[in-house]
């Protein structure tokens, strides 16, 4: 097996493709063999079905490469937005409005006290009567950034080899346990070229099967681009409704934390969707799939302390990790809700009739 | 790996090679279904027999330093190595049964309680034989194998193609960790990890370019249905398999025979 005596230029090159990698591109082996397969050379590779082969080889254009794209992303500390500080009515004038460094106010009183943690009542009250439903952004924001970093090489490699398009795009988040809080996009697809024609600037993603692609141009359609979005929802009851739900276990009720969480996810994700089909120019999006999981977790809620102060581990000046907390710790325990969707946004480019349907009923008897 | 000898029965049992020789008579058994079977005919082949082959692998041990990614070649090479010998015994029996080819393999892994660090390597498909005498092998004369089924058989001869043989790549990589004093840098905010992404990107890149050797030794013009597969065979969480399998085709210079398409709505139930 001589490919395994390919080994020594491996170290060498490693140090350069994490700068590669670190700037949002592609490993410089996988720029050449791309290159080489888009140049027209001895061979293609795909991830085509036959049937999906044999149907582009009736369309017309040809499959270059497998491309694909990934990233591994560590996710940052989640809070439960802060409580408002408890409303303390001060004079400006005093030692403590000197003490704390107010600006002047023209009432010559500062209703908030932006250094204050919010009162006991409000901490009791947000524990026991308030239901919160609310958005994470810090783990919305990197399962987009995974995704898009990864759907971002898997554009490289199509412009590295010279695709018009690349179909099936296939999202996957796979789930190697690499540590606490790591999440992993990887993409893939089969980059497409039509013969004769000029090289796209940009090439268009689908994640459309060939035979789809094959439906809606003879539909007179076309894809435009990928859809794709992430959205986290944290739904948690009060204690008093976990309470009231622990007297009535034998009775049927409805988790209403939950109900809106969902509510509010599928909601911020088509609100999106319909933001990326405007901004590519398309017309609508078809075979948006949503793929969603639940899992329990216990949330702590950020300090209204601010700037500098703020709850979290910071380095010392020796470099010495240490722990801030917040005058409150306040916990919420409750669902985390992880939607993603993805779709295809398409176009009319020519408005014909639908292809004649014909049909048919099979015989068998299973 | 050693030059083929078409010749050699090497790892084919004794009733192995009785059962070969019924074969030969004209009694043939198959795997395929009812269709399969259908188009198999239609496409001009007729079914030799059920072929077989085997490897158990003993996989050697193998450690990188924790924060180190690089390939576990010793690990790459068995996995290698086992499956081939599993496909090359199989081919073999083809082989014996004046085979053109062999299609519906399947290739699977299964390990026992009775040896942690074992695994058997087990290849199974249907060999088959052109009616009219014609030769249909590799262009290296030894008998195709694909993973196709009879559909995806009789499909890709009506494209102008056939199947040249099952390529594949498989890369065993561990994935380093990262040093105490960078994770503490990074902590608390969303970043991307470059040396996770590298490294997943450099064991899948060097999964697919031994495909892609591989296809190109055969002369192939192009490989279709590849599927990357990422696996732990018990390894513990930082060390993964990535494994890309396809089918490499070879054009046979006719025309292509595939009818415009014809939308269809089928008139039964899923349930009826």
């Amino acid at each position: 097996m001589g490919f395994f005596a390919r080994r020594e230029g491996q170290e060498e090159g490693r140090s350069d493709d994490l700068a590669r990698i670190e700037a949002g591109g592609i490993p410089a082996g996988a720029e050449e063999r791309l290159k080489a397969l888009g140049s027209g050379g001895s061979l293609f590779t795909s991830g085509l079905s036959v049937k999906e082969f044999a149907l582009l080889g009736r369309m017309g254009p040809q499959p270059l490469a497998q491309v694909m794209g990934a990233s591994v992303v560590r996710t940052g500390w989640q809070y439960l937005p802060a409580l408002d500080p408890a409303p303390v009515a001060m004079p400006r004038s005093s030692a403590w409005g000197g003490r704390y460094g107010m600006g002047p106010s023209a009432t010559g009183y500062q209703l908030s006290n932006p250094y204050t943690e919010p009162s006991l009542a409000q901490v009791r009250s947000y524990k026991w009567h308030a239901t919160v439903v609310c958005e994470l952004d810090t783990l919305s924001d990197a399962w987009n950034l995974a995704r898009r970093r990864a759907i971002d090489r898997l554009t490289e490699e199509a412009l590295q080899v010279g695709a018009d398009a690349v179909v099936g795009v296939h999202l996957h988040r796979s789930d190697h346990d690499l540590g606490s809080g790591t999440i992993e996009y990887a993409v893939s697809g089969t980059a497409i070229r039509v013969p004769g024609s000029e090289a796209a600037q940009w090439p268009i993603l689908t994640d459309v099967s060939v035979q789809d692609y094959w439906r809606l141009r003879s539909a007179g359609r076309e894809p435009v681009g990928l859809l794709a979005t992430s959205e986290v929802v944290f739904a948690s009851p009060p204690i008093s409704t976990r309470l009231r739900r622990a007297r009535q276990l034998a009775q049927n009720q409805e988790l209403e934390e939950l109900s809106r969480g969902f509510h509010a996810a599928r909601d911020t994700i088509r609100a999106r969707l319909l933001g990326q089909v405007s901004d590519a120019h398309a017309e609508g999006a078809v075979g948006v799939e949503f793929a969603h999981q639940v899992h329990r977790e216990k949330l702590a809620v950020a300090s209204s302390l601010t700037g500098t102060m703020r709850r979290g581990w910071r380095l010392g000046r020796l470099g010495i990790p240490y722990k801030v907390s917040g005058g409150s710790d306040v916990e919420r325990r409750g669902w985390v809700i992880t939607m993603h969707a993805a779709g295809t946004a398409i176009r009319t480019v020519a408005r014909q009739t639908s292809p004649q349907v014909k049909t048919s009923m099979r015989m068998r008897s299973t | 790996m050693t030059d083929y000898n078409p010749q050699s029965l090497e790892g084919i049992p004794e009733s192995g090679v009785e059962r070969l020789e019924q074969n030969r008579q004209g009694l043939y058994t198959s795997d395929l279904s009812v269709n399969e079977f259908l188009l198999v005919t239609e496409a001009g082949f007729d079914p030799v027999g059920l072929v077989v082959g085997s490897s158990i692998f003993h996989i050697g041990i193998q450690v990188a330093g924790p924060t180190q990614s690089r390939e576990l070649d010793t690990l790459s090479q068995a996995m290698y190595s086992a499956r081939h010998l599993a496909m090359t015994r199989m081919e073999e029996e083809a082989d014996q049964l004046g085979a053109d080819g062999i299609v519906g393999v399947r290739l699977d892994i299964g390990r026992y309680e009775w040896g942690p660090s074992m695994a058997e390597f087990i290849a199974i498909g249907t060999a088959v034989k052109h009616r009219g005498g014609e030769l249909h092998r590799a262009p290296n004369g030894r008998p195709f194998q694909s993973d196709l089924s009879g559909q995806e058989f009789w499909t890709l001869l009506r494209t102008g193609h056939r199947p040249a043989g099952m390529v594949m790549g498989s890369c065993v990589f561990h994935v380093g960790r990262r040093g105490p004093l960078r994770t503490i840098s990074q902590t608390g905010r969303n970043v991307e990890l470059p040396n996770y992404t590298q490294a997943l990107y450099q064991a899948r890149e060097l999964a697919m370019q031994r495909m892609q050797t591989e296809a190109q030794e055969l002369g192939a013009a192009g490989i279709v249905g590849v599927s990357l597969s990422e696996r732990s065979h018990g390894w513990g969480s930082h060390v993964i398999e990535f494994f890309a399998l396809g089918t490499a085709i070879v054009s046979t210079g006719e025309e292509k025979k595939i009818e415009p398409p014809v939308a269809v709505l089928d008139l039964n139930d899923p349930r009826s």
